[in-house]
């Protein structure tokens, strides 16, 4: 790279991750359960962006390549973890002390463990509308699909965790 | 569009913040990044880029990174917190990309970690001390400095202080993965500490160390070259890390803006961290015995998360005040969550 495109894409490092680093985090958590997967998603993203600055060389651009790089990590990382526990032996139950079963908010964890079951592309749809309050045109970039598909999938994974969550009555 | 549906969309929306608001990556991921991107000779940087990395952090540490082989890049006054509108060292050069002249006149604000009292427990408090860039040119001469000022140095909020012993001194050794401080006799007198103090008296060093570096590697702690159990309570065996999570060591309530002392122009605006229930902050602007103003605002975030607040003053006539931010314990016992308050000068 010569140097002042070099010198552009260290200084969009740091802006966007100035402005972006610790959402991008969070929202890769909320895909992944996973804060630590998460940061390694995040910084692999940052880290290619570095290299395609190149052709980015705009913030916007930057930042839909982020978002639509950390979604794709995300994805691998997850069938990754879904091939292995195919192979891995039942995990232990959870042994939390008494004074953090205390703090868990039982309506969240609720909520997180039905969106995990969720179809990936409708976790996805929800984290980036709900959380990220991105556009659906925005969604639609980071997924890859057309905004009509991030609108079913959003409804559809709603629609799913009513379902899931709604107590007999 | 249901009913349902937007109730289950609120619900969703609410665990999916809650949820969000308990990952606090740790600062060295722009390090991390760096260390990734850059190719040939490492330049160091010191602070460049801290005045964006403060606002990511939430910690509040200044975080140096490499930044390959781009020539010529000046140090810039890290003193801007998140809010970003502070110039306490006033002769700083612009951020990234500024003045070519590596030489470095100019002050560079070296982040110094203290000890304040938070009801019954001593908790970490920053300032930033302006020492000349010229002296602190490579890592280890920062470390070194704040190390030492952190030792033996005097805060300049008088509810501050250091609890090293008085002749604390220290050698500093930086690597690429570690800091190394070897602490001379005299600081080992620690018979003024009782074990929790003595442990806040290390992780002083270690964030003190590590914002310094502006990296959050491990600090060993040595004596003399040996690893005795530091005033009998604390063992040194092991390398240390920034205790996390950080409320379990950083003050709840700081204030970063203006600092302690500082004269600052209208329009005035004052800015800090908390950590404290449902992110509400509550405040008072005191002038001579007055209370001239006072309010609550909203940290960006609630406990356990460390969220960013600000509050706008605007014009206040020339004078001196006093701005205290503060949480009461929500066990309604008038007990304080925490405290921190700044006397500043308008004018």
């Amino acid at each position: 790279m010569a140097a002042p495109e070099r010198w552009e894409a260290d200084q969009a490092v740091v802006d966007l991750y100035a402005a972006h680093y610790r959402s991008l985090v969070r929202t890769a958590a909320l895909l992944l359960r996973d804060p630590g997967a998460a940061e390694e998603v995040v910084q692999d993203a940052f880290v290619d962006m570095h290299r395609a600055w190149r052709r980015l060389r705009e913030p916007d651009k930057a930042v839909a390549y982020l978002r639509q790089t950390v979604i794709n990590g995300a994805r691998s990382r997850l069938r990754r973890a879904a091939t292995a526990s195919r192979h891995a032996p039942e995990p232990l139950p959870d042994a939390a002390s008494a004074e953090q079963e205390v703090l868990v908010t039982l309506e969240r964890q609720v909520i997180m463990d039905a969106l995990g079951q969720l179809p990936t592309r409708q976790r996805e749809a929800l984290v980036l509308r709900y959380y990220a309050d991105m556009s659906e045109a925005a969604i639609a970039a980071a997924m890859g699909i057309t905004p009509g598909a991030v609108k079913t999938h959003a409804s559809r994974g709603i629609a799913a965790l009513r379902t899931r969550l709604e107590m007999p009555r | 569009m249901t009913d349902q549906d937007d109730e289950m969309i609120a619900r969703l929306r609410r665990a999916l913040e809650e949820e969000a608001a308990m990952v606090n990556p740790p600062d060295d991921g722009l390090s991390r990044i760096h260390q990734r991107t850059a190719t040939g000779r490492p330049r160091w940087v010191p602070w460049a880029v801290a005045a964006a990395a403060v606002a990511v952090a939430g910690i509040g540490v200044a975080i140096g990174v490499n930044l390959g082989s781009h020539p010529g890049t000046t140090v810039a006054s890290p003193g801007t917190s998140s809010a970003g509108s502070l110039s306490t060292s006033g002769s700083a050069t612009p951020l990234l990309g500024g003045s070519s002249t590596p030489g470095a006149h100019g002050v560079i604000a070296l982040p110094v970690y203290w000890l304040g009292e938070q009801g019954t427990n001593f908790r970490l408090y920053r300032e930033f001390v302006p020492v000349p860039a010229a002296e602190v040119a490579d890592p280890t001469a920062a470390v070194s400095r704040a190390v030492s000022l952190a030792l033996s140095g005097t805060p300049t909020d008088t509810d501050y202080q250091t609890p090293w012993a008085p002749g604390s001194s220290a050698t500093v050794e930086v690597s690429a993965n570690q800091i190394t401080i070897d602490l001379n006799q005299a600081a080992t007198d620690g018979s003024r500490m009782g074990s929790q103090v003595a442990s806040m008296a290390v992780q002083q060093l270690v964030w003190t160390a590590t914002a310094a570096l502006g990296s959050d590697v491990p600090v060993r702690i040595t004596v003399n070259g040996r690893t005795p159990d530091l005033f009998g309570t604390v063992s040194l065996a092991q390398p240390f890390r920034r205790t996390s999570p950080s409320y379990e060591v950083l003050a709840a309530i700081w204030i970063t803006d203006p600092q302690q002392g500082q004269r600052v122009t209208a329009p005035v605006t004052v800015a800090g961290q908390a950590t404290v229930f449902e992110a509400t902050v509550q405040w008072e602007l005191r002038s001579g015995d007055q209370v001239r103003r006072s309010g609550t605002v909203m940290a960006s975030e609630g406990g356990p998360g460390r969220g960013d607040w600000q509050v706008e003053l605007g014009s206040l006539p020339a004078g001196t005040y006093t701005f205290r931010a503060y949480a009461d314990s929500p066990a309604g016992n008038g007990s304080l969550q925490g405290e921190d308050t700044k006397t500043f000068t308008v004018g």
